[in-house]
């Protein structure tokens, strides 16, 4: 059982990666990607505040997830680890 | 970037496509499409061609005609004589099939959205996406254009999770139930072997 998200490692996601380690997860470089894990089951991620325009919130998972969605709005990715 | 290349047989020269000679489109409106190409996004006319309809046995007679639209590259329309308009597209289709064209500088995008609103076109505010920054605004047909500068430039990186991301999409697309989510997480497992592969 994992939860993680892969962000690529250029600048403009870097937002996306504070957001991440404020809201708890662990950050581990792999190759071109940021791999944020986190040790809870569940993790929430709140865009408020965080100053990350529409078009790049929305593709925060392009890097890839270890997990499932349980909703990803304009405002919240919530996500789930996955059963194995 | 690179452009596209080929590999050809040894000794053989590279084969090599060399960027855009023409894009076409279908017009039912000459006059604002000159007017519109020409004085609005500065586009000389180039080439136009008139014709009957040759190419099939129920091919109408034709005007094929071209604007260069930069760097050798041009856009064509065809004007069919006697040929009933089509209906537009749906939204999604609208915003998808469109034709972006390059400025460098985040002052060029402002300037021609200024150009653009001097002369009546609606127009967007500038919409920053990942690598790039758009507006975007209809030609007299009803085909999306877009112009965009770059925030940065692409470089290698993007390429190879570019071709990560087409990996994935590949094997999810044959997949009984694709999906954004199916996709997310095969690239993870993607990059996860990946990274095993490097530590073995």
């Amino acid at each position: 059982m994992t939860l993680a998200v892969y962000v690529l490692d250029v600048p403009e996601f870097e937002p996306l990666v504070q957001t991440a380690q404020d809201a708890g997860m662990q950050l581990r470089r792999t190759g071109d990607y940021v791999e944020l894990s986190s040790s809870r089951p569940e993790i929430t991620l709140n865009r408020e505040g965080t100053g990350i325009r529409t078009a790049l919130w929305h593709a925060a998972l392009t890097g890839g997830l270890d997990g499932r969605i349980v909703a990803f709005t304009s405002e919240t990715i919530h996500l789930q680890e996955a059963a194995r | 970037m690179a452009s596209p290349t080929l590999s050809t047989p040894s000794g053989a020269p590279r084969l090599q496509l060399d960027g855009v000679d023409h894009l076409a489109f279908v017009t039912w409106k000459p006059r604002a499409t000159l007017e519109f190409y020409t004085e609005v996004l500065g586009m000389p006319l180039v080439h136009a061609i008139t014709a009957n309809g040759w190419v099939t046995e129920d091919y109408p007679d034709f005007v094929h005609f071209f604007f260069d639209m930069g760097r050798g590259n041009r856009i064509a329309f065809f004007y069919y004589f006697d040929l009933p308009e089509e209906g537009p597209p749906s939204d999604l289709m609208h915003r998808s099939r469109h034709l972006a064209f390059h400025v460098d500088t985040d002052q060029e995008l402002l300037t021609w959205r200024a150009r653009l609103k001097a002369h009546g076109v609606r127009v967007t505010t500038p919409l920053a996406h990942e690598l790039i920054e758009s507006i975007y605004f209809d030609d007299p047909n009803g085909i999306q254009l877009e112009i965009t500068r770059p925030m940065r430039e692409m470089s290698e990186i993007d390429a190879r999770d570019a071709d990560l991301t087409l990996r994935a999409l590949v094997d999810v697309a044959d997949s009984p139930r694709p999906s954004a989510e199916a996709l997310w997480q095969r690239k993870a497992e993607l990059i996860r072997k990946d990274e095993e592969v490097e530590n073995s």
